[in-house]
């Protein structure tokens, strides 16, 4: 598991990044610290304890890769594709997720809340013990997914679909869902209590 | 430091060991089951279990207790002087447990039961029941509700908000995040929606 280091400049409480003292704010050549990071994890396939916060991960290939105990908070993800790779006891908080393939992806145990995803697609994933609490989802696919015991606690889901998915346990309390789409679900083992004046549950 | 993370199909509840990454001495948080999963976890991690924390004596959090002690002689540390046949080291409310190299915070929230203990150690959290992502922890009145929730904003969401929080039941979950959007502020009307993505992040200023 990563530890938090807190950034060295004077008065900020930002998160340090991996090889270094300051947090990626305070990075004095961010473009260079990026691409030093990429060449360094391009060709290694499983990491664990990274703490990468608040970083740009733009049109990387991350496919079958393996992030044990990781911290990519309030990281943005733009036309990244992580399709087969593995997440365990990572988080992901705050993080914003753009056109990013998470096709057969297995997360367990890690925590997405406050995230903002837009076109992203989780097909066939694994997402067991998930915390995607407060998510504002578009346009995102969940479709033929296992969602055990994952938690949408008031999130904001738009034309988000759950096809064929394993429910049981998936809780959406407090959640504002618009064009969701349940269909083959087993969406009587979730939990639901929508928040007041949202549209709908599935029928 | 390493932390393993098991969860009982049985309790619907989960387990976490700490120790060091080169094995060692090591602590467990909750044993609700001990299976073979677990051992292996443990086992193939080279821990030995010295310390069980119990942050409530409820079964789901004890459960696999009898099975532990038989195969690791392991200090007990609770709320009560014992809990199934075995004696405890009673934890008391702001305090802190030296275990080997483990320094451990301790914070009871009565509010919830009156066997509730929070540990702290370092930069993670473990609250057993007191909160679970997104929801508060459950009491068996309204009014105790209440009185839960005012004890979270004054001595639990007071913390630092970088804390990682590993719940009792359900995943992993952020204090910041709690602070956000956890159904007992909802309630309350003390979430700050507008402030979701947090000073500081990339969207905000840095690109």
């Amino acid at each position: 598991m990563f530890s938090i280091r807190i950034c060295t400049t004077a008065g900020c409480r930002r998160h340090a990044v991996e090889r270094s003292d300051v947090c990626f704010g305070h990075v004095s050549d961010r473009t260079a610290y990026l691409e030093d990071l990429k060449s360094w994890m391009a060709p290694q396939r499983d990491f664990a304890g990274l703490s990468l916060g608040r970083q740009v991960w733009e049109g990387m290939d991350l496919r079958g890769r393996s992030f044990e105990g990781c911290n990519f908070m309030g990281c943005r993800w733009e036309n990244v594709q992580l399709d087969g790779s593995s997440f365990r006891h990572c988080f992901l908080d705050f993080g914003v997720f753009k056109h990013c393939s998470f096709q057969k992806t297995s997360f367990l145990f890690c925590s997405v809340s406050g995230a903002r995803m837009e076109s992203c697609d989780w097909k066939g994933s694994d997402l067991l013990h998930v915390n995607f609490n407060a998510l504002e989802a578009m346009e995102t696919q969940f479709s033929e997914s296992d969602l055990y015991f994952t938690r949408f606690i008031g999130a904001k889901l738009n034309q988000v679909d759950f096809i064929d998915c394993n429910l049981k346990k998936t809780q959406f309390t407090g959640s504002w869902l618009q064009d969701v789409n349940f269909k083959y679900s087993n969406y009587e083992e979730a939990e639901f209590d929508v928040a007041p004046g949202a549209p709908g549950v599935p029928s | 430091m390493k932390l393993v993370f098991h969860y009982s199909v049985e309790n619907f509840s989960n387990t976490y060991v700490v120790g060091p990454k080169e094995g060692g001495d090591a602590l467990l948080v909750d044993p609700g089951v001990l299976d073979v999963r677990l051992l292996e976890a443990i086992e193939s991690n080279g821990f030995n279990i010295r310390w069980v924390l119990i942050t409530r004596c409820q079964p789901a959090h004890v459960r696999g207790l009898r099975t532990l002690k038989k195969v690791y002689d392991a200090e007990i540390y609770s709320r009560q002087a014992s809990v199934l046949e075995f004696e405890c080291q009673m934890v008391k409310p702001g305090t802190h447990l030296q275990l080997g190299d483990f320094r451990i915070d301790c914070l009871c929230f009565p509010e919830l039961s009156h066997d509730t203990v929070v540990y702290r150690y370092q930069d993670w959290v473990f609250c057993g029941d007191l909160i679970s992502a997104g929801k508060p922890g459950k009491t068996t009145s309204a009014y105790a509700q209440a009185n839960l929730a005012v004890a979270l904003e004054r001595r639990f969401f007071t913390w630092q908000e970088d804390l990682l929080i590993f719940p009792g039941e359900g995943p992993p979950t952020t204090l910041r995040s709690e602070k956000l959007f956890n159904l007992a502020r909802r309630s309350a009307g003390l979430e700050v929606q507008d402030q979701k993505v947090p000073p500081g992040t990339p969207e905000e200023k840095e690109l």
